[in-house]
């Protein structure tokens, strides 16, 4: 995330925006004061980036080993569905906060990763691109989680397709009055230092690494890529699980099918933070700042629509990519350049 | 500075950006109470030409006439609700109307905090603590269009298309079979539920109806009716002979681009009056929690029969027994005989 690339990104949105007969200036202000403008302005970005900030880490863990988890939106569900699923059928109502809410975020983080470890099976034993069976994947987490909601989820006394409200004793603690943010944030704020710590000092990230970016030198090292490859889908959908617990033990409380596209929109923050945990927290910050800023710059009485807000959104997301990779390019070429000239100078 | 910075490593680089973007608000103040707000929010598209943009342009009515400040939301999650209602009710906002069942929950849950802001839930057919729940009873209007559909149709075959087996719209059904079996005992009734934005998938799931001989189609399915007219037109277009009709759901779609000589009917539900009328209540700080049935009786759920078609498809004779089993309904419900 340079400078130039939030130029860029300025650029583009002002000119559209003036394109569309809207007054920039007020539609930035807006944007700004909904986003970073008041402490609840900010416990909102803080609640929008939460489950950002675990989908990204479940897609940067796995693309950085080179196993292209796309099915972090079906985990997520999955792990929705079992937090839900503990919290109001399974724990009885008797049951401690401090025992029910771990129970139940652990249930939603290892059902994440047991639909993970599915896709890293069917590739082990059957070569099935992971690529493909993460995405068809989502699709069976999508109809199974509406299959439960029609079923054993549902709520009782209504035939509309939603669980049953969480009790409000296993619900995770909120931090601000008329806020959503929840306590959540801490432990995904713990989970990212342990990532970071996992990927930069231990063996096990050195070897991620080297298996991500080359597998077959990897293996010829003797590093044991395909287990480290299931180890990291494991970590990475049990963290998409996770969002989708906390999701619903955080903000929701009960459960439909329309959770979010949080996902899907996992994959960009990781590719934002470069695949590095600490740069994936700075940049599920700032999708949660730019949704909630879209979100004041849309009720506002400029009724600002909310495609027009979404191609913003994308319009910078983009300038950030593309000034992101052309910068790196650019780095790669100098660095090379450095090298010819002092293998020159050695000879 | 650039420069400067470029030497630290990317991590400290990162960790600077969190700590200066986490001091920036610091200082913020609670909005302050001013006219009457009012909150619109909806989980679906405000350009459906259904449910949403009706409720949305209910609502922009509402507050012109009531001098409101009024904030609209679309494609809401529940998932979000709760958090954009708090956010609501911390700025002051006296009414939140919640578009849709599935913002009763977090509405409950948000009205636990306030006692200044009122929440009104459409669509749903549950009460909540704190909350009125507006229950649009299609079941009627559904009722008289099932009725017109079994005196229109030729193969004694009709259909249902809905966005989603939601209570709303499960409704809607029961009362389109139950008005159709009331003129024709024998008429198939078949059912599908599709999507509410997908034009192509209802668009498939009306041809697959025509194909099996159904010629009229109620439909319920929001931005996806364009799918359901596309599919009436192409067949019209082909068999000509046997005309296949449709009928409109939730605003008055009499008047579409794509087929309108072939939509004989709407089931309307005119969310104006209703939101005005809590609206209104609200404002005065009378808008008490629990059910508020808006039916056929107080004219919110309401037929509108399309008036290019009127006196050669609806003929005369049928528009008369059409008011005969509209005064049944009115005095019996949907029980009685007609």
């Amino acid at each position: 995330m340079t400078v130039g690339g939030c130029l860029a990104a300025a650029a583009g949105v002002l000119l559209l925006l003036a394109f569309m007969g809207f007054s920039p200036g007020h539609i930035l202000n807006l944007w700004y004061r909904g986003s970073l403008g008041s402490r609840y302005a900010l416990a909102d970005t803080l609640t929008k980036a939460c489950p950002l900030l675990l989908t990204g880490l479940a897609a940067a863990v796995t693309f950085r080993a080179g196993v292209f988890n796309i099915g972090a939106q079906g985990q997520l569900l999955v792990g929705a569905a079992l937090a839900v699923a503990m919290s109001t059928r399974w724990l009885p109502p008797d049951t401690s906060p401090l025992i029910g809410i771990p129970l139940c975020l652990l249930a939603g983080a290892m059902a994440g990763a047991l639909w993970g470890l599915l896709a890293s099976l069917l590739e082990l034993l059957r070569r099935v691109p992971m690529v493909l069976s993460t995405i068809l994947l989502n699709f069976a987490a999508l109809y199974l989680v509406k299959i439960l909601l029609h079923s054993f989820l549902q709520a009782h006394g209504t035939s509309a397709p939603q669980s049953s409200q969480v009790p409000r004793h296993f619900c995770l603690p909120i931090l601000m009055k008329y806020t959503s943010l929840h306590a959540g944030l801490f432990l995904a704020a713990g989970i990212v230092l342990i990532l970071e710590w996992l990927q930069t000092m231990t063996v096990f990230g050195f070897q991620t690494t080297a298996i991500g970016l080359n597998a077959a030198a990897a293996k010829l090292a003797g590093m044991p890529a395909a287990w480290r490859q299931v180890q990291v889908m494991l970590i990475g959908a049990g963290c998409a699980g996770l969002a989708g617990a906390m999701q619903i033990l955080g903000v929701a409380h009960f459960m439909t099918a329309k959770i979010g596209n949080y996902g899907y929109a996992g994959i960009a923050v990781a590719l934002l933070g470069r695949l590095d945990p600490l740069g994936v927290a700075v940049a599920a910050l700032f999708f949660g700042a730019l949704d909630a800023g879209a979100q004041r710059a849309e009720e506002s009485s400029l009724g600002l629509p909310h495609e027009t807000a979404n191609v913003i959104k994308a319009i910078i997301i983009l300038s950030m990519l593309l000034v992101g990779a052309w910068s790196l390019r650019r780095t790669l070429r100098s660095g090379l350049a450095r090298t010819d000239e002092g293998e020159a100078t050695g000879a | 500075m650039a420069v400067l910075f470029k030497r630290f490593p990317m991590r400290v680089r990162y960790l600077t950006l969190l700590v200066v973007v986490l001091l920036m608000p610091l200082g913020g103040t609670i909005a302050q109470a001013r006219n009457f707000r009012m909150a619109f929010i909806c989980s679906g598209s405000i350009t459906d030409g259904g449910w949403n943009q009706e409720g949305r342009d209910a609502a922009v009515k509402v507050a012109k006439t009531l001098h409101a400040k009024l904030s609209v939301l679309e494609h809401v999650t529940p998932i979000r609700a709760s958090s954009i209602m708090r956010d609501f009710v911390r700025r002051h906002y006296g009414l939140i109307i919640g578009h849709g069942y599935e913002f009763l929950v977090p509405a409950a849950q948000t009205a636990r905090m306030t006692s200044h802001t009122r929440f009104a839930i459409s669509g749903a057919d549950k009460v909540e603590p704190g909350v009125t729940t507006l229950n649009f009873d299609l079941t009627q209007p559904s009722y008289e269009l099932g009725a017109l559909a079994a005196m229109v149709s030729k193969t004694g075959k009709v259909g249902f298309i809905g966005g989603e087996a939601i209570p709303s719209v499960e409704a809607c059904y029961k009362g389109f079979k139950a008005g159709a079996r009331s003129i024709n005992p024998h008429i198939r009734v078949a059912q599908a539920y599709t999507s509410w934005d997908q034009v192509g998938l209802s668009k498939t799931q009306a041809e697959a109806f025509i194909q099996q001989g159904v010629d009229v189609i109620y439909q319920n399915v929001d931005a996806a009716s364009q799918g359901v007219f596309e599919a009436v037109k192409a067949a019209n277009r082909h068999h000509g002979k046997h005309p296949v009709f449709v009928f409109g759901c939730n605003g008055n779609q009499n008047n579409n681009a794509t087929c309108r000589r072939y939509t004989l009917a709407s089931a309307v539900i005119r969310l104006d009056r209703a939101f005005m009328h809590v609206a209104k209540l609200a404002e005065r700080g009378r808008l008490k929690a629990g059910i508020i049935n808006e039916t056929m009786a107080n004219h919110v759920c309401v037929v509108v029969l399309n008036p290019i078609l009127i006196g050669h498809v609806i003929t005369p004779k049928m528009q008369r027994r059409l008011k005969l089993i509209q005064k049944h309904l009115l005095a019996a419900g949907i029980k009685g005989k007609h």
